[in-house]
């Protein structure tokens, strides 16, 4: 279809302009879907008030209960929604993500293990960050090596070991909740939903820190995955280092993950949802969808975040079941019409 | 004060203590007394919702030692909250609660003289029970999964205090998920089904099974949730209910409870 | 074999034994081209014309033999800077996900920029130019999932020029061609081997278009030489007959007198 046709030549790419416009646009977007996180809640508060009156009950909860719950939902969104990207240039099919191919289940795993074994483990608040993180790397590099078919990464294929580990990964968490205390299935229900509950400074802090660095990583190789849709070969003709590129997307990837996973649990969808919509709106050239999808994925998890706080309230939905309830739909729409196009010639 | 309550049994204990005008907001299961009815809902006990407990203000927030509030616990500790934690797992426990409870409240007397009640009705079951043979018991709190009381709760400790031999003590659990095996094997001589009490349709579950000896001797008992499974102020009542389940001819009643 | 210019030699193979895990294809494979001449390797199918061309891009590392590029041995040159000397193009064109067809040029400027600098105006003209070159200036906007294979293919030899590479190795260039940009791709090539010097290694199936455009042709059967030299030296029907196991019937032809080369008999039909 002349879909595209009449581009002037100079459009047809990405210059700086159209960066900036963008990510300037997904910028404003962000705040907008902040600024409601703050608004709105299970109780109703008064900016004026929570500003000015430090003693009262707004005050306490706009900087105690929303605030470090909306800048975690941002810097969780923003990471789930680039490690998306980057595990989708990585094996070339916009349906990867973390929580589809198992490795937020891998990492949600290492957590739970190391919650249950707290006491022999030792450690202090790192430790289960640190779990986490070993668990997600290990997950995605046994989902790529079992996916790997003579060399070559096959769509289905890659989907059905996710699928697979997910359910292992499911079953492990649910051997774990069957012997431990009962009261362990809580925090256990927590990690398989997903929620972003009362997080700490210290924990968003954290976050922040390991998903900038990790975002940083990936955005210094943004070039690189663009060459990189075009095949293992080809990359490395146009001057590409795959398997370090390779190996350097799988840790900074699961070192995001491992971080978001340790303090919220497996939170799927967003990392399939975020970079497609933005990839169909703004194209596929890394270099702008990297940094599009940091910043969507973050108004996303934000509003996301809102709508399962307030619409039960005060009882709370998971929001990993609201990414869910988006995801479904939508990821059955893309293998429709990805079904119908298919990716290689 | 103004004070929110993270659990039915807390609940139960402030206006036991005669505190539950001071009490502003409870969990989402608290229905004890019927006054609580009417109070802002902060979330269960498992999750409570930091948002609500803020917005009511509170000067003192009281809850049980779970690891499942930990988050919440630890923001409102952070933000400056009083916040005291009780534990409900044993009898000593149940009275350490309300002792601690009323001491942080300014009802100290309140609640010496709360325990000194419940360890009268206990001392009185005791009496009664002085003479009599143990007899091997199992109480459930559901069905699918069938969920026994089992070692470590004070359900267990009020069981074996009415000479009842908890046949899911074996399981090393709190709440032990029981297999029909394993009930079979173990010849209960009475059951004790908190899931019946609601569900009275449940007692054709057990006539599935007749070589239990307290399905045969037609032993099978359902019991109301409240005030049974609510580890406050009323424990004693709670004794005494089950000691009439268990061993029923110590208290002038036949068999199945009938006077006689 | 030798050059027949003095021009430099600008990329030498030598004695190459090379395949996949388990299966051998090359078997002491040797090829030469010099600055500004284009060679054709032909060859039945399996006869190892890719696995050579590969062998020369860098991506399948012989087993035995050497590869030079411009004297200097293969292993010693960065891979980035082999990228910006040498460009590929290959049979498959895939590319997953939709970018256009001035994204994909664009990315053959890839190997001459940093990781954070965007393409610059002199980027962008070469890429322009090299749009130009093959005839798609209308479709830089479109979607390369969206063209058809020859159009495709089209992009890629442009993204391979936009590359700005001394030597350019392509695998089956003309194949989804039509016959009008089969020509034109092959002018467009000896242009570039006369007007900048560039070395040019083409793996055909077609060997009249190899007749007619190639300075040298390497004949490859069974993973080694049989002949190479000019047009005429190395497509003789006797050498045709050997390695396709098939008469051939080797002329001129009369508008161009070039060679040309045909089926000479019908393969008896089986009753």
């Amino acid at each position: 279809m002349n879909a595209s046709a009449g581009k002037p030549v100079e459009a047809a790419h990405l210059t700086r302009t159209r960066l900036f416009s963008v990510l300037g646009t997904l910028t404003i977007l962000l705040i907008v879907c902040a600024i409601a996180g703050l608004l709105f809640g299970t109780a109703h508060i008064s900016l004026v008030r929570a500003w000015s009156e430090t003693a009262s009950a707004d005050h306490a909860i706009l900087f105690g209960a929303r605030l470090p719950r909306v800048l975690m939902g941002v810097i969780v969104g923003a990471a789930l929604a680039a490690v998306g990207t980057a595990l989708q240039a990585l094996v070339r099919n916009p349906l990867a993500e973390g929580g589809i191919l198992g490795i937020s289940g891998g990492g949600a795993l290492g957590a739970i293990l190391a919650l249950v074994f707290a006491a022999k483990i030792g450690g202090g608040e790192a430790t289960v960050p640190a779990c986490a993180f070993v668990a997600a790397l290990t997950s995605t590099v046994a989902v790529y090596r079992l996916a790997m078919v003579d060399g070559q990464l096959e769509p289905f294929t890659l989907l059905l070991v996710g699928v697979i580990f997910n359910a292992f990964w499911g079953a492990a968490i649910m051997l774990v909740n069957s012997v431990v205390n009962f009261y362990y299935t809580h925090s256990i229900l927590f990690w398989l939903m997903g929620s972003l509950e009362a997080p700490t400074y210290g924990e968003v802090a954290m976050v922040a820190i390991l998903g900038l660095a990790g975002f940083l990583v990936l955005m210094y190789h943004a070039r690189d995955m663009n060459l990189l849709s075009l095949g293992d070969e080809s990359a490395a003709e146009l001057g590409v280092d795959v398997d370090r590129l390779r190996r350097i997307i799988f840790i900074a990837t699961s070192i995001m993950i491992g971080a978001a996973v340790s303090v919220s649990g497996i939170i799927s969808f967003v990392g399939l949802i975020v970079p497609h919509t933005l990839r169909l709106a703004f194209g596929p050239d890394h270099r702008l969808l990297l940094p599009a999808s940091l910043i969507g994925g973050g108004a996303f998890m934000v509003a996301a975040d809102l709508l399962a706080r307030v619409a039960i309230a005060p009882s709370e939905i998971p929001v990993g079941a609201i990414t869910a309830l988006c995801g479904g739909p939508f990821f059955i729409y893309m293998l429709r019409r990805e079904g119908r196009k298919p990716l290689s010639l | 004060m103004r004070i929110v309550s993270l659990a039915p049994s807390v609940t139960e204990t402030l206006f036991a203590l005669g505190a539950g005008h001071e009490v502003v907001g409870v969990s989402q299961y608290c229905d004890y007394p019927p006054q609580v009815r009417d109070l802002a809902r902060v979330g269960s006990f498992l999750t409570p919702n930091l948002e609500a407990i803020l917005a009511l203000r509170p000067t003192l927030i009281v809850g049980l030692e779970l690891s499942s509030n930990v988050r919440q616990i630890r923001a409102l500790n952070s933000m400056g909250y009083p916040v005291l934690l009780v534990s409900d797992d044993s009898l000593q426990q149940i009275e350490n609660s309300i002792e601690t409870i009323g001491a942080r409240i300014g009802r100290q007397q309140d609640a010496d003289q709360l325990v000194f009640q419940i360890k009268t009705k206990i001392a009185a079951v005791q009496g009664r029970l002085a003479n009599v043979k143990p007899v091997r018991a199992l109480m459930l709190v559901g069905h699918q999964p069938i969920v026994a009381v089992g070692a470590g709760t004070y359900l267990d400790e009020l069981m074996r205090i009415a000479r009842a031999d908890n046949i899911a003590e074996a399981a090393g659990e709190q709440w032990p998920h029981l297999s029909m095996e394993f009930i079979i094997a173990m010849r209960p001589q009475v059951i004790l089904d908190g899931a019946m009490g609601t569900d009275p349709a449940l007692s054709d579950f057990w006539q599935k099974y007749p070589t239990i000896p307290a399905v045969r001797d037609h032993r099978v008992i359902g019991y109301p949730q409240d005030p049974m499974l609510h580890a406050g102020p009323r424990v004693g009542q709670s004794l005494q209910m089950i000691a009439r389940m268990i061993h029923p001819e110590a208290f002038g009643r036949d068999a199945v409870g009938a006077a006689k | 074999m030798t050059t027949r210019s003095h021009h430099a030699v600008a990329m030498r193979a030598t004695a190459i034994h090379a395949g996949y895990p388990g299966v051998p294809v090359l078997h002491g494979a040797s090829i030469e081209v010099a600055a500004g001449e284009m060679v054709a390797i032909v060859g039945p199918n399996g006869a190892g014309k890719s696995t050579l061309l590969r062998v020369l891009g860098g991506s399948i590392e012989p087993d035995a033999g050497s590869v030079d590029l411009f004297g200097r041995p293969l292993s010693s040159v960065d891979r980035r800077e082999f990228a910006r000397t040498v460009a590929s193009v290959r049979q498959e064109n895939a590319v997953a996900f939709r970018f256009t067809v001035m994204e994909i040029v664009l990315m053959g400027r890839a190997p001459h920029l940093g990781a954070f600098r965007f393409e610059s105006p002199h980027d962008v003209e070469i890429a322009s130019a090299a749009l130009e070159r093959f005839d798609l200036r209308d479709l830089a906007g479109r979607h390369v999932q969206e063209l058809s294979g020859g159009e495709r293919k089209r992009v890629f030899l442009a993204r391979a020029l936009a590359q700005e590479p001394k030597i350019a190795l392509l695998d089956e260039p003309t194949a989804f061609l039509d016959l009008k940009h089969v020509a034109e791709i092959f002018a467009r090539f000896r242009e570039l081997c006369a007007e900048r010097g560039m070395a040019v290694v083409a793996t055909l199936h077609d060997l009249n278009a190899a007749a007619l455009y190639a300075d040298r042709v390497l004949l490859l059967a069974d993973g080694a030489a049989v002949a190479c030299g000019t047009p005429a030296e190395v497509l003789t029907a006797e050498n045709l007959r050997r390695v396709y196991e098939t008469d051939v019937y080797v002329g001129r032809n009369p508008s161009t007198g070039a060679l040309i080369v045909l089926p000479a008999a019908i393969p008896n039909v089986r009753d």
